[in-house]
């Protein structure tokens, strides 16, 4: 079974979400292994990631990631993203990511 | 400073009590609070110590209460020059110097003086945190970015659109105006930014955006257009990105509610936040055309003394607040004023039981 990757962006001043789903094994190679490279590097431990907005912010960006495949992984972050592979993620995936 | 560093008595026994009173009057909530708590605590004389010259110079608002000026904002435009750092980038304008060639940084330093003066002049408010906080804009913040955000320690962020969700974020009075007030309400009810309380967070911000822009306007509650964005909204969001008048109606993808049966339940948004800010906003667009005249007249200064009552904390609900309406629109109006009417009628037709 291949690996299925989920990205939201959802809020912002605008509070729209936009929704990357991608099947690993259907993507162009190249872009394919773009998210391999970056998923390797996402720390899907709580103490890397923000998983609440910074104090009193308000209209920044959160992102949750769901990959599903031989085991189940998710999280959730907000702006400004300390994971650079989660940067690098949502570099490769939010060009791919359409309104909801 | 970041508010909760200030939320424990900083005036500690060495404020004489009038000036406290005075803070009381004029100052933000925490401070507000900070005096009450020190008068309950200490009415003797240690108030009155050789200390405060020192307190005075270190409280903001104690100057302003021992007469410092208010009615003029401290404003400082940044260029980002497209980075995503979030450090101030290079001063581009600062208060008092002429405009730049810049659009974008002369509509931030414009739009915060619209909005400087909504609050001064209607509410009597000094800046931000009602003590003359500094008003610091930061633009062309990152590439393409299609948003703008207050990052919760005194900095507005505003990118230049990607032309398709938004164009340049600092063009549009509203937006800047919201931006603007997720500050005020951090230094008053500090309503938590997470499910109905941010989405109440959310809703002062529309409010007061759409306010700003009114009162640049002129325009009365009949004639304003009670959209946010649409001066700044690119081809996906047209023809703007909220309705106060018509929630859900405003683009596409706007699944805003009006009323509270409909209320988004969703772990986006953190907690759909900017979703369900239809219903408060709604709630004021009802109260402001049922009242009529100018919205920030009498609705806008019932939703802004609600917004500084004591009985609304940071985990407070569209009930909560919805009560304090009613109880200032009280104490303001008189209990069976048709302002009062207006206020339980407008949170009766969101379905918001009070
Ligand atoms: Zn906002």
């Amino acid at each position: 079974m291949g690996t299925q990757v989920k990205l939201t962006r959802s809020g912002g001043f605008a509070g729209l979400s936009l929704v990357a789903a991608v099947d690993l094994d259907e993507l162009p190679p190249a872009t394919a292994s773009a998210v391999r490279a970056a998923l390797a590097q996402v720390d899907f431990d709580p103490p890397a990631r923000r998983p609440a907005p910074m104090p009193g912010a308000a209209d920044t960006y959160q992102y949750d990631l769901v990959v599903t495949g031989r085991r189940l992984r998710s999280l959730t972050a907000h702006e400004p993203l300390a994971d650079p592979g989660l940067r690098a993620l949502t570099e490769v995936l939010l060009p791919l990511a359409t309104p909801e | 400073m970041h508010p909760s560093q200030h939320h424990r008595s900083p005036f500690a026994c060495i404020v004489p009590p009038d000036l406290l009173r005075d803070i009381i009057r004029g100052g933000n909530r925490a401070e507000r609070e900070a005096a009450a708590d020190t008068i309950a605590i200490d009415s003797s004389f240690r108030t009155l110590r050789a200390a405060f010259a020192a307190t005075v110079a270190a409280s903001p608002v104690a100057m302003r209460a021992m007469g410092g000026a208010g009615g003029q904002p401290h404003r400082t435009i940044y260029d980002q020059k497209h980075s995503t750092a979030m450090a101030l980038g290079t001063v581009a304008r600062n208060e008092g110097s002429k405009a730049t060639k810049d659009p974008a940084v002369n509509e931030a330093y414009d739009g915060f003086g619209a909005t400087y003066k909504l609050y001064w002049d209607v509410y009597g408010r000094n800046s931000i945190d009602n003590a003359g906080m500094p008003i610091l804009g930061l633009v062309h913040y990152a590439v393409n970015y299609a948003n703008a955000f207050w990052d919760g320690q005194g900095h507005m962020f505003f990118g230049d659109g990607d032309g398709q969700l938004f164009t340049r974020l600092t063009a549009s009075l509203d937006v800047i105006g919201h931006e603007l007030t997720h500050g005020v309400t951090q230094y008053e009810a500090n309503l938590v930014y997470q499910g109905q309380s941010g989405a109440l967070n959310e809703s002062m911000s529309d409010v007061f955006g759409s306010l700003v822009k009114q009162y640049a306007k002129k325009q009365t509650a009949a004639t304003a257009d009670w959209l946010i964005g649409n001066d700044v909204v690119g081809p996906a969001l047209q023809p703007a990105l909220r309705s106060m008048k018509a929630p859900g109606t405003a683009n596409q993808y706007d699944k805003q509610p009006a009323t509270m049966d409909k209320y988004v339940n969703t772990a986006a948004d953190n907690g759909g936040v900017h979703v369900n800010s239809g219903i408060p906003n709604h709630a004021f667009y009802l109260a402001a055309t049922a009242i009529g005249g100018n919205a920030w007249e009498k609705a806008g200064r019932i939703w802004y003394d609600a917004l500084r009552d004591n009985k609304v904390k940071p985990t407070s609900g569209f009930k909560a607040f919805g009560r304090a309406t009613v109880r200032q629109a009280q104490m303001r109006f008189g209990d069976t004023s048709p302002e009062v009417d207006a206020v339980r009628g407008a949170w009766d037709q969101t379905k918001v039981m009070l």
